[in-house]
């Protein structure tokens, strides 16, 4: 039987980096409006994530 | 009663245990290898997987450097796009680095980029290096750039002698951070389009504050001469003649 694991803490974090980095893109081409009270909330936000995914690996 | 005969006591069975040697057996922590064959070279040891971390550190720390440098020497480099780009370029590598687990470093890696492209972002518009004290005096039509720009501090455009003629003008003043002051002519028929991400606003007395502020005027009302397009990202744009 093959083995399937993935490690978590790439996975969630990857997974939030393309999210945040894709919608930080859409902003740079005015393709779409980040508000900036919204921005560093979500800096904390994927911060938070990506220590805890470290810590459930 | 006497002792036992000689002969009689050889024939008897021995009553003692006896230690009887076995095979060797080895410790559980070591494992007896094979000995190479002679003329054969010993087994190379098993491949280590290599970590994209260092790789991916390594790669950023240069590219970033090189545009750096080209930023420095006058070439536009769009900061704005280039970090959010990255930031998705590590995600991506996260992903697929999930199976074999040689992620490390990368996840460091990408809460640096996302930092620096968040910022970029606060700011709003072309990113800009330069930092302090600037001022542009402008007193005739060929002096005057389409595009004027800075990074953080105080830009001050200061246009007040000048003279365009019959010309018809359009500039566009970008600031990340700090204070944006221009001053215009008396006479001169000016539309003014100022934005601010976060901050302040006031543009020949009408002024607003806030989030994502934008004032547009036209004085005095007719065709305007000058088309003035301001923006700053966190700050303060003043226009006053």
């Amino acid at each position: 039987m093959s083995e399937r694991r993935f490690h978590t803490a790439p996975l969630v974090a990857g997974a939030t980096f393309v999210v945040l980095g894709a919608a930080l893109l859409l902003d740079a081409l005015d393709l779409a409006t980040i508000d900036p009270g919204v921005v560093w909330p979500l800096a904390l936000i994927a911060a938070g994530i990506a220590v805890l995914a470290r810590r459930a690996n | 009663m006497g002792q036992e005969p000689p002969e009689d006591r050889a024939a008897r069975p021995p009553t003692e245990p006896t230690l009887e040697m076995g095979p060797p057996t080895w410790p559980a922590t070591e494992q007896p290898k094979e000995p190479a064959r002679p003329g054969e070279a010993p087994a190379p040891p098993p491949a280590r997987l290599a970590s994209a971390g260092p790789v991916g550190w390594g790669v950023a720390l240069v590219a970033v450097g090189v545009l750096w440098l080209l930023d420095t020497l006058g070439v536009r480099i769009p900061w704005e796009v280039v970090l959010p780009a990255s930031v998705v370029a590590v995600g991506v590598a996260l992903l697929a680095t999930a199976r074999t687990g040689a992620h490390r470093g990368l996840i460091g890696l990408g809460v640096v980029l996302t930092v620096l492209a968040l910022l970029a972002a606060a700011v709003g518009g072309p990113l800009r290096l330069t930092v302090g004290e600037r001022v542009e005096r402008v007193t005739s039509a060929q002096q005057l750039r389409p595009d004027y720009g800075h990074g953080a501090g105080t830009l001050t455009l200061d246009l007040r002698d000048l003279d365009l003629g019959a010309r018809t003008e359009t500039v566009r003043v970008g600031l990340n951070v700090g204070q944006l002051e221009v001053r215009l002519p008396d006479d001169l028929v000016v539309e003014v389009d100022a934005r601010v991400r976060a901050g302040e606003v006031e543009v020949l007395g009408r002024s607003g504050n806030g989030v994502n502020v934008r004032v547009q005027v036209t004085d005095p009302p007719g065709e305007p001469q000058l088309r003035l397009e301001l923006t700053v990202g966190l700050g303060q744009i003043q226009v006053r003649r």
